[in-house]
Parts: C-alpha cells; structure tokens; sequence
C-alpha cells in the first residue's frame, strides 16, 4: 500500500448538502491519499451514499467544494467526473438489466471508444476493430473475478456475489485511478466477504485507490488504511481502524457493537 | 427438429424477400402504392422504434419529422428548382439539425417533460406550416418533380416501389448495425424502461444527454427520408398526412410491430394500412376514424399482453413448444 | 381602444380560455398522485363531456340536464375505459407502458367519439341569457366566464377539501407514497386510483360542458387541450396545485395576448414556444426535476 506526495489526492472541504429542510451532510471535512483505502462508516442515514453522490456530481453541493488531484471537481457533471478517473459501483448495484454481462462492462469501456455514429452505422473498418477491442477489453476485467465464461449470460440469472463483480468489473472498465464502492459487501456471506476483500486489496496493490462505504466491519477491518466515521452527517472521528474502534464518540455511536468484536 | 429451426431462419425472410421483390409482375397499382406507403411511413416508424424502443424516450410527434422533410424537399424542387435528391438531403439535415437543438437542449431533462416538448414542437410545427406562405398553407404544394436519375425519370408506382424497397433495405442495415455497437448498447443502458440506469449509465462515463440526442437524430432523419420520399411519390402534399394523429399512428406502429426489432415498426406499419384495406374491402361503413379506433384498441391490447410487440410472438410459440428461448442478448 | 384595454380583454379572455387548462392540469394532478403516471387520456374527457351535452341539448334535452347526463355519461365511461384497460398494468407495468396505454385510450376515445358524432363541431347556448359584461370601453366579460371562473372555484374547493380534510383523500395520497403500506391498512389501491381516475373524468366532463357555449368543440381537442394541461403541470410543478392553477391561468393570458397582439391563428405556437424557450432558459426544468430523477434512482 503505498503513500505518495503531500497533496492531497481526494479532498473534501467543508462540505455540505441539503435536501429541503433535511441536512444530509454537515459541514464535512476529510481528505484522503493516493494509494489509500478509506473507509467510510456510521449508522444508517449517516450519510454515506449522498457522501459518494457528491463526489460523483449525481446531487450538487450546497455548500463547499470537492477536489480531485488538485482540482475543483464539484459542480462537474458525472460523465465528466469518470473520464477524470473516478468510477463507482451502487448499493443496489443498477446493473444493466437487459444486456448481456459482458455488454455490461462494454459499456464502461465505452469512454475509450471513438468512431463516429455514422461510421458505427455504416460499420466502417475502425468501428469494427473498436468494438471488437472493446468486447476483449471487457472480457478481460471479467476474467479479474473469474467470470469470462458468463460472458453471455444475463446479468439476473447469476447469483448476487458475482453480480457484485460484474458491477465492480463494469467499474473498472472506464480505467479508474478512483474506486468508489457503495456497500459492495451488503448481502455477502461471510466467506464472500472475506474473498471480495481480498479482490479489492489486489486492486489497491496494483495501484488503484480506494474508497468504500460499509457495514461490515470485518471487512473496514481487514482492508482499510483508514477509516472515517459518520453520524446524522457530520464527521466524528477519523483515523485507523483500531483508533476508531476505541474512540467513545464512536463506540456510543454503535452502542456497544464494537465492544462485542474486542471480546 | 432442430435442423427444422435453422431451416425456418433462412427460407422464410427468403420467401418474403422474393415476394417483395416479385410484387411488381402480378401486382396492381394499387397493390403496390399500399406497399409504397407502408415503406415510407415504415420508415419513420423505425426511426420512432429505435427513440422510444431502444433508447426509452418518448416522442409524441414523430409526424413533425415526416412533415418538415416533405416540406422541405418539395419547396427547394417548387420553388428554387433543385434536384428532389438534393432537396431530400437537404430535409434529411434540416430535420437532423432541428432534433439535434431539441436534443440538446432539453437533454437532462427528466423523460416526460421531453415527451411534452416533442408534442409541443409537432403542435407549432404544424401549424407554422399551416399558416405560412411559404408553405401554402392548407392548400398545400402541387407539381412537386418526381425524381430522375439523369434523363430517366421514376415516373410510375414500379419506379417508387423498388426505391422504396432499396431505401428501406439500407436502413435496415444500418439500423441493425448500430443496434449492435456501443450506440445501441448505449441506448439500452439509459434505458430507463428496459433495465437501464441512467446514473449508473452517467457513473460508467456515458454522455447520457448526448446518446438521448443521438438517438432523436437518427429518429428524425428516418422520418424526414420518408416524408421526402411521399413528396415526390404523391407530387402534392399537404399537411393532413403528417398531422398529430399520424404522429400518434407512428407510434403504434413501432409498438404493435415490435419496438425492439429493427423489423417490428416495419411489420406495424404493414399491420396499419392491412387494416385499412380489410376494413374498405368489407365495405364497412364509412365511418371515418374506424381504422384508428381499431388499430388504437390492438395498440392497447398489446401493451397489456405483449409489450414487446409482434415480433415477440415466435419466442412466445418458441417458449410455449419448450424450446429454449434465445433471449434478446445480441 | 387603448393599449391597457386591449390588455385587460386579453386577460379577462385568457383567464377563461386558462381556466380551463388549470382544470386539465388539476386532472393531471389528481391522476399522477395517485398512479405517479401523467395520463394522456385524460384530456378526452373535457371533449366527451362537451360533446355529450351538445348532442343532448340538440336531441331536446334541456340545457341542465343535458349538462348533467353528460357528465354522468362521462363519468361511466371513463371508470369503464379504466377498469377494462388500465387496472391490469398499474401495478406490474414499466411506467414507459403505463403512459403509451394512456396514449392507446386516447386514440380510441378520439376516433370513437370521431366516428359517432362525425367530424363537425358542436355548440351549446350561452348558460345565461344575459349580454356580455362590459367592464371598460373594449373589454368585455362573455357570459359563460363566470360559470367558467366559478366551476374552477368550486373544483380547487373540492379538491383540497377532498386531499386535506378527508378520510379519502389520505387514502389518497397514502397510496401514492407507500402502496404496500397503504394496502396493509386496508386501503384498497386499485379503487383508490379508479376513484381519482372517475374524478378526473367528471371534472373533465363539467368544464368541458362549461367550455361548449364559448369555444365549439370538436373531437380533436383531446390531444391539445391534455397538452396544454401537461405544461401547466410542469410549469407548475407537479406537486403543488397551487401551481398548476396559476400555470393554467398564465398559460391563457399568454395565448390571449398573442392572440391579441400578434396573430390569432399563431396563439397557440407563441403560447407554446415560449414554454419551450423557458425551458431551454432553465435547463435544469422548472420542477427542480433532475433532483428528482436522482433521487428516485439512488
């Protein structure tokens, strides 16, 4: 796991959101390295997905800016924000219903496509080898998580576990530097989890920076370089996981489930 | 059995093909002016099939797109004397650049509000061409040229039968192509009502504004071909043939036919003016509208039962005789 | 004949003319909260109850009961068309479904109506047989507005009356928010949208009778006048009926004006583009709807 520079890479300054009335994010504030693995963590409707949405400019700031390699990114619009290197998979996954699986993650490949529609209707030579560069470059990130050979398959006829891959897989396709996983573990049992963690930390030795939201505390645990810890919005604690774990604003927060891992 | 399917594939789209293309010999006028017009509203119904079949977008005027191309073809032959396939062409861009600024302008917009914007712009449109002088109002453009290809001149119903039937194997073509790249898998992905994401679709790195746009673009050039094309067939037009409810017709033939199938709208668009004869040959009363009310009552009929239209109904037989359904992964 | 005259007859004209599209607009919104689906078919009913009336009152009917019948004609066909049609995808359909049935009924409302009652307009008489209210030197009040103004009155009364105060009407919006939950308390969904939906239909049917003596209708209003309902809707904001009832009024001073000022056969192109050119202007929609959208997705 490697640190690098004195920059930061993701930076989120002093922000906030608000829907209405209801102030899903209050004044928030952390950044994170290159290289890292932060995890975000904190009771239900602590915020941590509209944390990602921010980031990922599907819901404008109210208030504060996000930077990204020292750059604005707030108020940039999604697309815009992946081909700058960020990628995310959703809680509910949101996968592509009626393509194929390896359609699936052609679509994330799509950024690095570049023939014209009318060359693609008349399926001129460079429209031809790209879509064939594009379905080998998809099979390729299923054949990370072992999946090539569902290439064809429909994404609902595969158990959740690897639909989970497929959407992490799609993720990757657009070439992140950023990974943003949103609960990738809900649902998992407990040996999945362990596998998927390991997956992901491969990814992060390999150079891939991450950040994920998760309640599965055995998998903040066994990955993360850091944590951060949520609640009704606002940040109240930061650090390792071991520093978290005994932090009081945190264990009162979670009533006591940390206590329960330590013994 | 199974050598029987693979027999099926090939030998009956080759009947219909050298049906098609044998019509002429023992087919009357009339026939193939039924044929003609199934061909070129055919055509804008497939452009309607791949806005609202493949990409999910809701256009309730397609008929503005016919109209502006008929329009526009047929005052550049009237009246700057410019050859009718120059003046398609140019109908073909002047649609294209209109849904392009549509497109472009309303492309984050939640779906249906596009939806009523298309229904306003087919509104205006319309009645733009009513009242202008250019276009001579109700009364409408007489001795549009027919076209020529050097000194010949596709004068007779034969000539415009087998244009048609080129112009419409092309696009056939070319519609299935882009079907089958990132386009089309682009569409399906914002898709809204076919298991697409148009988050997740954003998230990935797709312009989902731009693919929205792209999609009425191509939807628009097929309907201006089309209305180009009846210009020059018929060689006078008025607005009535492009009106709203013809807009609304369009939209029913893409459905009934099969809005995910680059043949469905094409195969609607048959079932249409079919219906239309059986209902004159009966003799039925007179009553203007009948055809509509009918086609409407299948058009609802279908959505309840058989949403993917009438080309769904071989995977249905399919499934019913226990074969195993292919599926609609291409 | 001065310019604030030519003004104020536009607006005591528009006012009537949007009276009418607040209604269509309040349909919409009685419907959407419900089934979450604009209705496209809705608008048919403001031109059967029209229509209806005209016939009857013709056949020699007197004016009141034609009025009367017409609604309730209306009304029967309109749970009718629901029940045969629309109960079946309401709960399972994708919504791009539920709004093409809604197109369906639409076409055959229109061409039905098309074939019985020909392609001719019809009329009623004026309600009262009073002459028109001068209120300046140009302008002047037809005779119908107030049975206009006043069944739009009477309509937003009963309307919020029916989703505040009422038992039915916190069924109402119940079902909308929570389907399940609402069914759980022994809400019935399915009666509850065929309410709204039989609703819709008689207020469609009332103004529609209101609107004959001013504006002859003919079947081809169905698609316009829902049109025309849809943008009061969206310019008000879906949510809101206060909104809609102010969009609805704004929208027919507008085309009033253009009427008026620029060209009456062009009124409805100038209402109209100036609704898209508002929309071009916010791109982000006047409901704040890509909110909406992300919200309803994440």
């Amino acid at each position: 796991m490697s640190r690098q520079g004195d920059s930061p890479y993701l930076e989120f300054r002093n922000v906030s959101k608000a829907f209405g009335g209801l102030v899903a994010v209050n004044n928030v504030s952390f950044s994170l390295l290159k290289g890292e693995v932060l995890s975000i963590i904190g009771p239900n409707g602590a915020g941590k997905t509209t944390l990602l949405n921010l980031i990922t400019g599907i819901w404008p700031l109210s208030k504060g800016e996000i930077w990204f390699k020292g750059q604005k990114m707030s108020g940039l619009p999604t697309y815009r924000i992946c081909h700058l290197g960020i990628s995310r998979t959703f809680q509910n996954l949101q996968l592509f219903t009626d393509l194929s699986v390896v359609q699936n993650v052609m679509v994330g490949c799509h950024t690095k496509a570049h023939s014209s529609l009318l060359e693609v209707m008349l399926r001129l030579g460079r429209a031809r080898r790209e879509e064939q560069e594009l379905f080998d470059r998809a099979v390729e990130k299923l054949s990370l998580f072992g999946l090539e050979k569902k290439a064809l398959a429909m994404p609902l006829s595969l158990p959740l576990r690897e639909r989970k891959l497929i959407g992490v897989a799609r993720a990757l396709a657009t070439e992140p530097e950023l990974l943003l996983l949103d609960e990738p573990a809900a649902g998992l049992s407990v040996e999945e989890v362990r596998d998927f963690s390991q997956r992901i930390l491969k990814l992060n030795e390999h150079g891939m920076t991450i950040l994920f939201i998760e309640h599965r505390m055995e998998m903040v645990e066994g990955i993360s370089t850091r944590v951060v810890v949520l609640n009704f919005g606002c940040k109240i604690a930061e650090g390792t996981f071991d520093e978290i774990q005994r932090n009081e604003d945190v264990v009162a927060v979670y009533l006591g489930g940390t206590q329960k891992e330590e013994a | 059995m199974k050598a029987m399917g693979n027999y099926w594939k090939w030998i009956l789209p080759g009947v219909i093909i050298l049906f098609l293309l044998l019509l002429p010999l023992w087919g009357s006028l009339y026939i193939m002016s039924i044929f003609i017009f199934i061909g070129l509203y055919g055509m804008a119904a497939l452009g309607v099939g791949v806005l609202i079949g493949y990409a999910g977008q809701v256009n309730l005027g397609p008929n503005a797109f016919m109209l502006i191309g008929a329009y526009t073809s047929a005052i550049l032959a009237v009246d700057y004397g410019i050859s009718p396939w120059l003046g398609t062409l140019c109908g073909a861009i002047l649609t294209g650049v209109i849904a392009y600024i549509i497109g472009r302008a309303i492309l984050r917009l939640h779906g249906f509000i596009l939806a009523v914007v298309t229904a306003c712009v087919a509104l205006v449109s319309y009645r733009l061409v009513c009242e202008l002088e250019i276009t001579r109002g109700v009364f409408g453009i007489t001795r549009i040229p027919h076209y020529a290809i050097g000194g010949f001149v596709l004068n007779q119903e034969v000539h415009y039968y087998y244009l048609v039937l080129v112009v419409l194997a092309i696009l056939y073509v070319v519609t299935s192509n882009l079907i089958k790249s990132r386009f089309g898998r682009g569409f399906m992905a914002l898709n809204l009502f076919h298991g697409g994401s148009e988050v997740a679709s954003e998230a990935v790195g797709l312009d989902v504004g731009k693919l929205k746009m792209q999609a009425f673009v191509v939807s628009a050039v097929y309907g201006s071909i089309g209305g180009s094309i009846y210009a020059h067939y018929v060689t006078c037009i008025t607005p009535q043939p492009f009106d709203l409810w013809w807009g609304l017709v369009l939209m029913m033939m893409a459905t009934i036919g099969g809005m995910r199938s680059v043949l469905g709208p094409l195969i609607g668009s048959g079932l249409y003016f079919g219906l239309k004869e059986i209902i004159s040959l009966t003799g039925a009363i007179k009553m203007a509208g009948l055809e509509t009310f009918v086609f409407g009552l299948i058009f609802v009929l279908f959505l309840i039962f058989m949403p993917l239209g009438v080309v769904q109904l071989p995977s249905m037989v399919r499934r019913r005789w226990g074969k195993k359904d292919v599926g609609t992964a291409s | 004949m001065g310019l604030e005259d030519r003004i104020l007859q536009a607006i005591v004209a528009g006012l009537s003319s949007g009276s009418i599209y607040a209604v269509i607009g309040l349909m919409i919104y009685i419907v959407y909260n419900v089934t979450t689906v604009f209705d496209l078919s809705l608008g048919c009913y403001v031109m059967l109850g029209g229509m209806i009336a005209a016939v009857l009152y013709a056949s020699g009917l007197a004016l009141p009961l034609s009025i009367t019948l017409a609604v309730v004609i209306t009304v029967i066909m309109g749970a009718g068309v629901w029940l045969i049609f629309m109960r079946r995808s309401m709960e399972t359909a994708p919504h791009l479904t539920q709004v093409l049935i809604t197109v369906g009924i639409m076409v055959m409302i229109t061409s039905a109506a098309q074939m019985v009652f020909g392609t001719g307009t019809k009329m009623l008489p004026h309600f009262a047989d009073i002459a028109p209210i001068r209120i300046s030197s140009y302008a002047v009040i037809t005779p119908q507005a107030p049975w206009i103004w006043g069944s739009l009155v009477l309509m937003i009364v009963a309307i919020s009356w029916l989703y505040n105060r009422s038992m039915l009407g916190k069924g109402l919006r119940a079902v909308r928010d929570q389907m399940l939950a609402a069914r759980l308390m022994g809400i019935k969904p399915l009666n509850t949208m065929l309410f709204s939906y039989a609703l819709a239909a008689a207020l469609g049917a009332i103004i529609g009778s209101m609107m004959v003596p001013m504006t002859a209708v003919s079947f081809g209003i169905s698609f316009k006048i829902v049109v025309y309902g849809l943008i009061a809707g969206i310019v008000g904001g879906i949510t809101k009926m206060r909104g809609i009832i102010v969009a609805g009024l704004a929208l027919g001073v507008l085309e009033q004006l253009a009427a008026g000022f620029i060209s009456s056969n062009y009124a409805e192109a100038i209402a109209m583009s100036v609704f898209l050119v508002a929309l071009l202007l916010r791109p982000t929609g006047l409901l704040g709807a890509k909110e909406v959208r992300a919200e309803a997705k994440i």
